[in-house]
C-alpha cells in the first residue's frame, strides 16, 4: 500500500499544477482559431482529387480562383475584377486584381491562369472536372491583366466552374509541391501539417485584398464525434462545422460557451435506382418504389423530421430550386396494384446497398421494411466506403442504395454517361444541352426548373430528403460559414467578438 | 524442477549463447516462414477486399476517365502477381513505398506516427508492470486476508470493464470536469517534454489499465507458486526470515513467468493503440493503420501490418533469450 497508487496520483498532481486551458485569457482580443473537421484531406492539391476535406481546409483560403461562390452560394468575381462573355457563348474575357503574389513570390498574370486551367484539362490531368476544362479551345494573353478563354462549344455552366475548388489558380513554379505544400494566392500561408492530427495556416501578411483578424487558424482532424465532443466542451476547439452526430449533439444544449448552429447545405439523400435492371428500369416499378416509402416518416427518423422532403435532385439552398408538389405520395396500396400492373411477383429479390453513414443506415433499414410492405423481399447490404465507391458509383453493380449528394449544383449529372444509376432520357437530355448552351440566367433558371420538373416525372431515383448543416462552435466567434454552399470553411473573415 | 538451486542472480551465461545451435537453425525458418505466411494474408486482405482506392481518392465526382488515369499510375492494372513481387521487392530492399492517400513516403509517414506512438506503448507498458507487479505481490504476500480479496476484487473489476468506456470516462473526469489533462489530441515533442506527456497520460492509462489487472492477477500467482516450492522451505530452514524469502528468493523467481507474460502483453499493447488512439485523436500509428484500411491505402496498411509482425518477432526472440538468460533452467527442458 506504500508504494504502488502514488504513482498515478504524482503524475496528475504534477500535471494538473501546469496549465489549466481556456481560462487563462488575456485582455487581447484572440486572434487564433481551432476548426475541427471529420474527415482529413489526403493531399492538399483540389486539381487532383475532390475529397471534399480538400475544399474544406484550402478554399479561399490558401487558393483563390477567378470566381468564388460567397456564403449564400452566389457566384462572385475573386481573382478577376470583371468579366464578359461573348454573345455566341464561346469567349470569356477577364480583367485581373493588380498586384495579387502567390505564397511563393511570383506574381500573378494571365500566364498562370493560362497555365492553371490548360493543365486542368490536359490529357494527363487527374483534376476530377477534366471534361470541362478540356472544352477548353485556347486561351490568349493580350496583357499581363487580361486573359481571353475561347471555349469548343458554349458552355452555360462555365463561370459557375470557374468558382470551384478545382479551378484554383496556381503558381507555375510551385505547382508540383502543392500536394503537401501548397501555394496559393489568398489570404492564409501554409505553416505545416501534422498528418493524421492537424494543419496550421498563418495569416498572409502580403494577402492582396483585405488582411484576416485572424493570425492562425489550425484544423483538427477529429474523425471519432465523441472525442471531437469532448475537445469541443473542454475548449480544445472553438468551432466544429457539420458535427457528425445528431445524437451527440444534445451535449451542448445549454452550454454557456457553445452555440449549435443551424445552416444550409446542398443535401440530397435519394434512394438510388439502377435503371439499367430490371425491374427498376420499368417506370410503374420506380413509382411503385417512391409510393411504397413514407419518407416523412423517414425523415422523422433520421433527423427528428427537421429539414425538407425533394421533389427532384435540388436541395432548396439553391436559387434555382423550385418547390415542387408530391407527385408520388406514400400510398401502399397503389404501390402493390403498380408492381402487379409490371408483373412484379411478391416476394421478389431486392438488394439495398447502403454505404457506413448515420442517414444512410437509418434510412435503409425503415425504406426496407416499407418495401416488405408491398410484398418485396429487400436483403440489407451494408459496405465500407471504399466498397460502396468501387462497387455502386464505379461500376454501377447495385440494384438500390442510399446516398446523399452534396455538390452543388450538379443535376446535369443525370445527363452524365455512364452515370451509377443508368438514367437516360432523350427529354432530359434536351434540356440538359440547351441549359449547358446558354450563359444567360434567367433562361437557364426556366431550363433548370425544367430539369427539376422532368426528374420529378420520371423519377429515376426515389427523392428522398434535404437535412440542415450544424456547426457547433464558441458564442463569441464570429463570421464563420454555417452554410456550405461548397466545400469551404473560408475563416479569412472570422473574428472574436468581446 | 526437482531439486533447483535457489539463486538470486543470473548466471554468467551469454546472452543469446543460451540457446542450443538447433535452436539458432530452427528459428530463423520458422520465423521466415511465419513472415512469408503473414505478407501472402496481409496482400491477399487488401488485394481481394471490394473496393477501389482510385475511386476513394478520386471522390464521388470523379469521372471515369481520370479514375482510368489513376489506376493507370498507381500499378493497379498490373496482375496480382506481380503487384505482390513488386511490393515484396521493394520492402526487402527498405522501399516501403508512397502513400496512396497522402503520396508521402510510408516510411516518413510511420517515423512521425512513432513519435506518439511508441511512447504511447512503452509508457503503457512501464504503468502496467509498475501497478501490476507491486498490487500482485502485495495480494501474495497477504494471500487470504481481506488485503487480497479486496485488491483481487479490484483488479476482477478493472480486467471486465471495457478500456473504451474506462477512457470515456477518465476523460469526462479528468479533462472535462477537472480540466488537469486534455482530452485529445497531441502536441509533439517540439512543444516540450511536458504537453507531451500529458496529452499521452490518459491514453496510456487506459491503455495499461486491464494489463497491469492481468499483470496483478498473474503476478500473485506466480508468486504463490513459487512460494509454495521446495527451494523456499530449504531456504527458511538454511534461517533466511519470512521477508527475506519473500524479496530476495521468492520474488526475483516468481518474476521471470511475468516477463514472459509481458513479452505476450507488448503485441496486445501495440493492437490496443488502434482504439486507444482514435478514442483520444492521438496521430499514432493504430490510427494510422485504421484510416488506411478503411482507406484502401494499400502501400501503407500492407507494410506497417508488415513491421509491425516483424517487430514483435524480433521482440519475441530476444524476450525468449532474456527469460533463458535469466532462467538457465529453461534452456535444457527441451
Amino acid at each position: 500500500m506504500k508504494t504502488v497508487p502514488t504513482f498515478l496520483t504524482v503524475l496528475a498532481i504534477g500535471f494538473s499544477a501546469s496549465q489549466i486551458p481556456g481560462t487563462s485569457q488575456a485582455a487581447d482580443p484572440r486572434d487564433t482559431l481551432s476548426i475541427g473537421l471529420a474527415i482529413e484531406p489526403p493531399g492538399l492539391d483540389p486539381t487532383r482529387g475532390s475529397s471534399e476535406a480538400i475544399g474544406m481546409v484550402t478554399y479561399d483560403n490558401i487558393y483563390e480562383g477567378l470566381m468564388r461562390l460567397d456564403e449564400q452560394g452566389a457566384l462572385t468575381p475573386l481573382l478577376a475584377q470583371n468579366w464578359h462573355v461573348s454573345p455566341d457563348g464561346l469567349t470569356y474575357d477577364f480583367t485581373l486584381h493588380d498586384g495579387v503574389h502567390f505564397h511563393d513570390g511570383t506574381n500573378l498574370t494571365c500566364d498562370s491562369v493560362k497555365f492553371s486551367l490548360l493543365r486542368a484539362g490536359a490529357a494527363d490531368s487527374t483534376n476530377p472536372h477534366r471534361a470541362i476544362f478540356s472544352q477548353i479551345a485556347d486561351i490568349s494573353c493580350p496583357d499581363s491583366l487580361h486573359v481571353s478563354i475561347r471555349l469548343q462549344h458554349p458552355y452555360g455552366s462555365f463561370l459557375y466552374q470557374l468558382a470551384w475548388n478545382d479551378a484554383a489558380i496556381l503558381s507555375p513554379a510551385s505547382v508540383a509541391q502543392n500536394i503537401s505544400h501548397p501555394i496559393g494566392t489568398g489570404p492564409f500561408v501554409f505553416e505545416e501539417w501534422r498528418r493524421g492530427d492537424h494543419l496550421t495556416l498563418n495569416r498572409n501578411p502580403d494577402y492582396w485584398g483585405a488582411r484576416s483578424a485572424l493570425r492562425s487558424v489550425t484544423f483538427r482532424f477529429m474523425p471519432d464525434p465523441l472525442s471531437a465532443s469532448n475537445a469541443l466542451l473542454a475548449g480544445e476547439l472553438d468551432a466544429y462545422p457539420s458535427f457528425p452526430s445528431r445524437e451527440i449533439l444534445s451535449r451542448f444544449s445549454g452550454n454557456a460557451n457553445l452555440a449549435v448552429v443551424r445552416g444550409s447545405f446542398p443535401f440530397k439523400a435519394i434512394l438510388a435506382l439502377n435503371n439499367a435492371r430490371r425491374p427498376f428500369s420499368d417506370f410503374r416499378v420506380r413509382q411503385a418504389i417512391a409510393q411504397a416509402v413514407d419518407r416523412k416518416a423517414l425523415l422523422q427518423a433520421v433527423a427528428d423530421g427537421d429539414g425538407t422532403l425533394l421533389q427532384s435532385h435540388m436541395a432548396p439552398d439553391d436559387p434555382d430550386y423550385v418547390a415542387l408538389p408530391d407527385r408520388y405520395p406514400y400510398d401502399p396500396d397503389h404501390a402493390r396494384a403498380l408492381l402487379k400492373e409490371a408483373g412484379v411477383a411478391p416476394g421478389t429479390h431486392l438488394t439495398l446497398t447502403f454505404p457506413p453513414i448515420g442517414y444512410a443506415r437509418d434510412s435503409s433499414e425503415l425504406i426496407a421494411a416499407y418495401l416488405e410492405q408491398v410484398g418485396l423481399n429487400v436483403t440489407l447490404q451494408p459496405v465500407e466506403w471504399p466498397t460502396w465507391l468501387g462497387q455502386v458509383y464505379g461500376q454501377g453493380q447495385f440494384d438500390m442504395t442510399v446516398i446523399a449528394h452534396t455538390e452543388p449544383h450538379d443535376i446535369t449529372i443525370y445527363d452524365r454517361t455512364p452515370v451509377y444509376f443508368h438514367y437516360h432520357s432523350p427529354v432530359f437530355h434536351a434540356l440538359a444541352e440547351q441549359y449547358e448552351a446558354t450563359a444567360d440566367t434567367t433562361t437557364r433558371h426556366q431550363l433548370s426548373m425544367e430539369m427539376q420538373e422532368q426528374l420529378a416525372q420520371d423519377e429515376p431515383n426515389v427523392f428522398l430528403f434535404a437535412i440542415p448543416r450544424e456547426t457547433v462552435m464558441n458564442r463569441h466567434l464570429r463570421g464563420l460559414w454555417t452554410n456550405q454552399p461548397i466545400a469551404g470553411c473560408p475563416v479569412a473573415g472570422v473574428f472574436w467578438a468581446p | 524442477m526437482d531439486k533447483p538451486a535457489h539463486r538470486r542472480l543470473p548466471g554468467r551465461r551469454r546472452f543469446l549463447g543460451t540457446m542450443t545451435g538447433m535452436d539458432i537453425f530452427r528459428i530463423p525458418v520458422e520465423r521466415l516462414l511465419l513472415l512469408i505466411v503473414a505478407s501472402l494474408v496481409i496482400f491477399a486482405a487488401m488485394n481481394l477486399l471490394p473496393g477501389d482506392p482510385a475511386a476513394v481518392m478520386l471522390g464521388l465526382d470523379a469521372s471515369p476517365e481520370s479514375l482510368t488515369a489513376l489506376h493507370h499510375q498507381l500499378g493497379l492494372e498490373l496482375s496480382l502477381p506481380s503487384r505482390y513481387a513488386h511490393w515484396i521487392n521493394a520492402f526487402l530492399h527498405g522501399d516501403l513505398g508512397r502513400s496512396y492517400i497522402y503520396d508521402v513516403p510510408v516510411s516518413r509517414l510511420i517515423g512521425e506516427r512513432l513519435q506518439s506512438s511508441l511512447p504511447l506503448i512503452l509508457l503503457a507498458m512501464l504503468l502496467s508492470l509498475g501497478t501490476g507487479i507491486p498490487l500482485g505481490t502485495m495480494a501474495a504476500a497477504n494471500r487470504g486476508t481481506a488485503l487480497d480479496n479486496g485488491l483481487m476484487g479490484v483488479i476482477q473489476l478493472f480486467k471486465s470493464i471495457p478500456d473504451f468506456w474506462l477512457a470515456m470516462m477518465m476523460t469526462f473526469l479528468f479533462s472535462l470536469t477537472l480540466h488537469w489533462l486534455p482530452s485529445s489530441g497531441f502536441p509533439g515533442w517540439g512543444e516540450g517534454i511536458a504537453p507531451a506527456l500529458r496529452a499521452l497520460t490518459l491514453p496510456a492509462i487506459a491503455l495499461a489499465i486491464p494489463q497491469a489487472a492481468i499483470t496483478a492477477r498473474f503476478m500473485r500467482s506466480s508468486l504463490i507458486e513459487t512460494l509454495s516450492q521446495d527451494f523456499i522451505r530449504t531456504a527458511r530452514a538454511q534461517g533466511y526470515s519470512r521477508g527475506g524469502v519473500l524479496w530476495r528468493i521468492a520474488l526475483p523467481n516468481a518474476l521471470i513467468p511475468v516477463l514472459t507474460l509481458a513479452g505476450i502483453q507488448l503485441p496486445v499493447l501495440v493492437t490496443g493503440t488502434i482504439i486507444v488512439e482514435s478514442v483520444f485523436s492521438l496521430p499514432g500509428c493504430g490510427k494510422l493503420l485504421l484510416e488506411a484500411v478503411n482507406q484502401r491505402d494499400i502501400p501503407v496498411v500492407q507494410n506497417l501490418v508488415m513491421l509491425i509482425v516483424t517487430a514483435v518477432m524480433i521482440l519475441n526472440v530476444l524476450m525468449t533469450a532474456l527469460v533463458r538468460w535469466l532462467d538457465p533452467r529453461l534452456g535444457t527442458e527441451s
